[in-house]
């Protein structure tokens, strides 16, 4: 089953990947600003509800918002200090959103001690959602997804495997790289975590075969059992393999990855548990284990900061709730050369005009690009050439939903509601058609018409 | 030239034409829709524009509806009370008032009033450049200038001047298409003839507004706190003026440090500083 | 000295470094062989034709984009005014008289362009249009063949014209007195391949046409769908008659190679805005292509089906995009 043949069958291209700009190692830790801006929405589903007010002392790992709903996710203080104040205020992807600004006191006082070399307690399984949860864990591949949702499948869901995605398939991103290399044993560790709350026995890591090092290392936490070394109590049996794939784009995406290591395929409007299978990225996996073994919320991740336009292009460990701007200044700055910002990846980011924004759970990478790097475009006409239709990997026609985008004949856009945005057509579309942007503004309409 | 072929030839057309005329006439006669004379006659009353502003589909279903359920409280935006009182009449119904309106774009944050950074490449509509948060205007709430409006308009009653849709309202026939067309939901149908209004739709205050326009509102509620009728207030973070208090004083517009507050289609009273006003 | 500003734009923001007058100008590469080809057996008027075609199209094109109102410098040099006048001229005998190239031109830009919104916008391909045209109003200019001199390069013009191969075979077909199958065939099969045969500019060396085919397919301009399919399908069809009556049918090799096929499988059918977007689809209008090609060939009056064939499935194409699609992600 494993070999580096596999891969997504249909569909995809391979950009240049651009991953030496930015190696895997070393990890740098950006040094905590003065003043943090918490999103309170940093996840997908119902935005969560602030609980400090203006003044109020906090610690780090004390609860700022709590979940509101079912589908939400809670966030917490990244440092201890005072609440500055509450105001609506832009992150990516959203004009205004309700931030907490906190002054950094410096100290790091903690609100309750994290167990420094904890294990994950097998004794108990039944508090492991409920410590997802309470540590706000969401989707760390870029989706934010609320953690203990996807592991709180329906009953009648007939799950037989866990997957952990280990592609990072966008170029310039090497984030989950240095968490397969830096923390395999912690990774696997939480995904025995997410396999026993699944009921699952069969996990399988994908991992981009361009990430030789980090296959390596996994494998050899593996062989070492290094990461039962972080467990105790009895755990449950679970076969795991690590499965390189082949370096394609969109390769981590959910539905191309699951056709890869297990040759099924997820509908049309359907879910991975649909087809028995959960994915994870690895990070949220080590993250999971964080909060399981040592009690530690999500305060922190790794974040790739790349592109010819920044001075030291790295990895770098920031807080939550950084301003972008202190990230940069951490990284040596941008150059005069800077001709466009984007927060995620080349292929699905979002473009941003100033770095005001805060760092938030699910940003992977910030990339400050030159000229040569990103090319803006005026669409042309569609030359029917039909290389978009070759690209797309959930099979749709962008050229044609994009015809009838153009005319507002949304109704006419057949399929766009399975379009995963990932770029393909537009990355390979000759007129530079605004193929994406069409879908998007089609599915907007689609969802209005349904409402 | 064979006279016989040609004589021949016309006799068989105008048979076949005898024929078909006769078929004709009794499929019109037998298949006929009987329909209520009174939708033709409403229908022809009406501006002929099925622009849709009735909420109906085209002058045709809104002549259906009238004559259907008569509602005195609907309207044809473009026929305004002219056509309102020649529908009356054909229907027998008595004919209620209604207020001639027209659109109006909340936003003065031109080019040279408020900042724009970056340049936007992509589909040039305001609902897509929302969509990914790209439009090159600093203020979220502000026009963006890309122009949906203005293609949504089919009377060609708006255009962008300066970077900011503005409403030519000797062409606005109130049909409605732009107020659904703006994603920042910046228009709105106002009564035509003087009136006074905020006309930004920020809901920042203070300092942040003035980095990013010189006439945004910074809700410092002078303006409130001027008005001689209680006209004003603060609703949902939005300076809102009630036309039916304010008795065109002009207080506001002198007191506002922003030159938010603008005025129309009637004169300040004399002792007023000649503030602009926008006709 | 403008100072460059941020780009905001919709993801995704990395583009495979292609255009389409790169896509063009590889077309145009691709029919430097048989442009070569046609000069070394037709003379410097082969030349000729082409580049008056080449020059008359994009004169009718600026025309046409000023009518249209679209931005000239960005539409005028995406190079596929320059592809419509080569293909063109490849459809014409090398003895056309140079007014008669400029009316196709015309045509072809102007009838089957420009009213449809330009580029990309057109449901026939333009050189077929205008080649079809000139066929109708300018029969015996269009088909008069001068009979190929290898390296004939100071040669204006071969005075002495001859029949092309199709036209005799039609004559054989028919059982006409006094043609045989051996006597309508060229003197052999390298003939056929290099160009030592009449015919028009563009379609005489299936080698050279080959080549540029092999080398569009390699930087990805065409896939191999429809020309394998149309090729396949004429070797296959007329294999079948030739199977059933030889002496009236020539063998299938000798279909592919004479003739539009070669020209027409690798340069116009696989012209993209008039063909379909899917793989599937682009199977099915090769086999369209070949099939109707053979009928004419074979059966209907002309000596030659090529151009038809392929505009006759040119109007299938929306419906062939309208119901073949690509097979769903995932079955229901």
């Amino acid at each position: 089953m494993s070999g580096a043949g596999t891969g997504f069958k249909t569909g995809g291209v391979h950009p240049r990947e651009a991953k030496e700009l930015a190696p895997a190692l070393p990890v740098i830790e950006v040094p905590v600003p003065d003043k943090l801006l918490v999103a309170v929405t940093q996840h997908l589903g119902k935005p969560s509800k602030v609980v400090v007010a203006k003044g109020q002392d906090v610690k780090v790992g004390d609860l700022i918002s709590d979940l509101d709903g079912p589908i939400s996710s809670c966030v917490h203080s990244p440092v201890s200090g005072k609440v500055l104040r509450i105001f609506d205020g832009p992150v990516v992807g959203a004009y205004r959103v309700p931030i907490v600004e906190i002054m950094n006191d410096k100290n790091f006082t903690p609100a309750k001690e994290f167990v420094a070399d904890g294990k994950v307690p097998f004794d108990t399984p039944e508090g492991f959602v409920e410590a997802i949860k309470a540590a706000g864990i969401v989707g760390l591949g870029g989706a934010a997804f609320p953690t203990q949702v996807k592991l709180s499948p329906p009953k009648d869901a007939k799950l037989d495997t866990l997957i952990l995605n280990g592609c990072e398939c966008e170029p310039y991103l090497t984030a989950d790289d240095a968490v397969m290399q830096t923390r395999p044993a912690q990774l696997i560790a939480g995904a025995l975590v997410m396999a026993a709350v699944l009921k699952v026995r069969n996990v399988l890591i994908g991992v981009e075969n361009n990430k030789q090092v980090a296959i390596a290392a996994l494998n050899k936490a593996l062989a070492d059992k290094a990461h039962l070394a972080l467990c105790s109590g009895t755990v449950p049996e679970a076969a795991i393999s690590v499965v390189p794939v082949r370096t394609r784009y969109p390769q981590g995406a959910e539905k191309q990855l699951i056709d890869a290591l297990v040759g099924r395929r997820v509908g049309s409007g359907k879910l991975p548990l649909h087809v028995g299978v959960v994915v994870q990225n690895v990070g949220t996996a080590t993250a999971v284990f964080d909060a399981v073994a040592t009690g530690k919320p999500l305060i922190e991740r790794i974040v790739t900061v790349s592109g010819k336009a920044i001075n030291n292009p790295g990895n770098y460990l920031v807080r939550i709730g950084t301003p972008l701007q202190a990230l940069v200044d951490a990284a040596g700055g941008v150059k005069e050369s800077l001709r466009a910002i984007v927060a995620g990846g080349p292929m699905m980011g979002k473009s941003i005009r100033a770095l005001d924004a805060p760092v938030v759970k699910g940003m992977s990478g910030l990339l400050l690009l030159q000229e040569e790097e990103i090319q803006a475009y005026e669409e042309r006409d569609c030359i029917r050439c039909g290389r978009c239709v070759d690209a797309c990997p959930v099979n749709l026609v962008p050229c044609d939903i994009a015809a009838m985008a153009e005319f507002k004949r949304w109704a006419d856009c057949i399929g766009v509601m399975d379009c995963v945005e990932c770029g393909c057509c537009q990355y390979v579309c000759p007129a530079h058609r605004n193929l994406v942007l069409y879908n998007r503004l089609a599915k907007y309409y689609q969802r209005r018409i349904k409402k | 030239m064979d006279v016989q072929a040609v004589v021949t030839a016309a006799l068989f057309l105008a048979a076949l034409s005898g024929v078909l005329a006769v078929v004709l006439v009794v499929a019109a006669k037998k298949f006929a829709v009987v329909e209520n004379p009174l939708i033709k006659e409403v229908e022809e009353v009406l501006p002929q524009y099925n622009c849709g502003g009735c909420g109906f589909p085209g002058c045709s279903g809104f002549a259906r509806f009238m004559v259907e359920t008569r509602d005195p409280d609907r309207t044809c935006p473009p026929g305004g009370q002219a056509t309102k009182n020649r529908i009356a009449q054909i229907l027998g119904m008595e004919s209620k008032g209604t207020t001639p309106t027209v659109a109006h774009i909340f936003c003065k944050g031109t080019d040279s009033k408020a900042l724009n950074e970056g340049a936007f490449y992509g589909i040039q509509d305001c609902t897509a450049a929302d969509l990914v948060t790209a439009a090159t205007k600093v203020c979220p709430y502000g026009c963006m200038g890309l122009g949906s409006c203005v293609t949504a308009c089919t009377f060609d009653a708006i255009r962008i001047v300066d970077g900011v849709a503005e409403v030519i309202e000797e062409k606005c026939v109130a049909c409605g298409a732009c107020v659904k067309a703006c994603p920042r939901n910046l228009i709105a149908m106002i009564p035509q003839g003087a009136r006074v209004y905020c006309e930004c739709r920020s809901k920042d205050r203070g300092a942040p507004v003035k980095k990013y326009c010189q006439v945004g509102c910074i809700t410092c509620q002078l303006c409130v706190k001027a008005c001689p009728t209680k006209a004003i207030s603060l609703k949902d973070e939005l300076i809102i003026i009630d036309q039916e208090l304010c008795t065109r004083c002009g207080a506001c517009i002198e007191k506002c440090p922003q030159h938010s507050i603008l005025g129309a289609h009637f004169e300040l009273p004399p002792k007023a500083e000649a503030k602009e006003v926008v006709a | 000295m403008s100072e460059k500003k941020l780009i905001l734009q919709s993801s995704p923001h990395l583009r495979e470094q292609d255009s389409v007058r790169k896509v063009m100008m590889t077309v145009v590469l691709a029919l430097a062989p048989a442009m070569a080809a046609s000069v070394w057996f037709f003379g410097w008027r082969a030349l000729l034709v082409q580049v008056v075609a080449v020059v008359a199209c994009l004169a009718f094109e600026a025309l046409g984009l000023l009518l249209l109102k679209r931005p000239m410098k960005e539409h005028i040099t995406d190079g596929s005014a320059v592809v419509t006048g080569l293909l063109l001229a490849m459809n014409l005998p090398s003895s056309i008289p140079i007014w008669m190239t400029v009316v196709g031109s015309a045509v072809a830009i102007l009838v089957a362009k420009i009213p449809y919104g330009g580029i990309g916008n057109n449901p026939f391909n333009p050189a077929l249009v205008g080649r079809v045209f000139m066929f109708v109003a300018f029969p015996t200019a269009m088909t008069s063949w001068p009979k190929p001199i290898e390296g004939a390069l100071d040669l204006f013009v071969n005075a002495e014209t001859g029949a092309t191969p199709l036209g005799m075979l039609k004559y054989v077909q028919k059982g006409t007195e006094g043609f045989s199958m051996s006597g309508a065939m060229p003197g052999s099969t390298a003939d056929m391949l290099l160009g030592n045969v009449g015919g028009c500019i563009g379609e005489i060396s299936a080698a050279a046409l080959l080549l540029g085919g092999l080398f569009m397919l390699w930087r990805k301009v065409i896939t191999w769908h429809i020309p394998v399919a149309f090729i396949g399908s004429v070797f296959v069809f007329s294999g079948i008659f030739y199977l059933v009556d030889p002496a009236h049918y020539a063998n299938p090799l000798f279909h592919v190679l004479s003739g539009g096929v070669m020209l027409g499988a690798i340069f116009m059918a696989t012209d993209m805005v008039t063909s379909p977007v899917t793989t599937k689809g682009m199977i099915i209008f090769g086999l369209g292509c070949g099939i109707i090609t053979c009928l004419i060939r074979l059966l209907a009056s002309f000596p030659e089906g090529v151009s038809f064939a392929i505009l006759i499935m040119n109007g299938l194409t929306p419906l062939i995009d309208r119901y073949i699609k690509p097979a769903p992600f995932a079955k229901a």
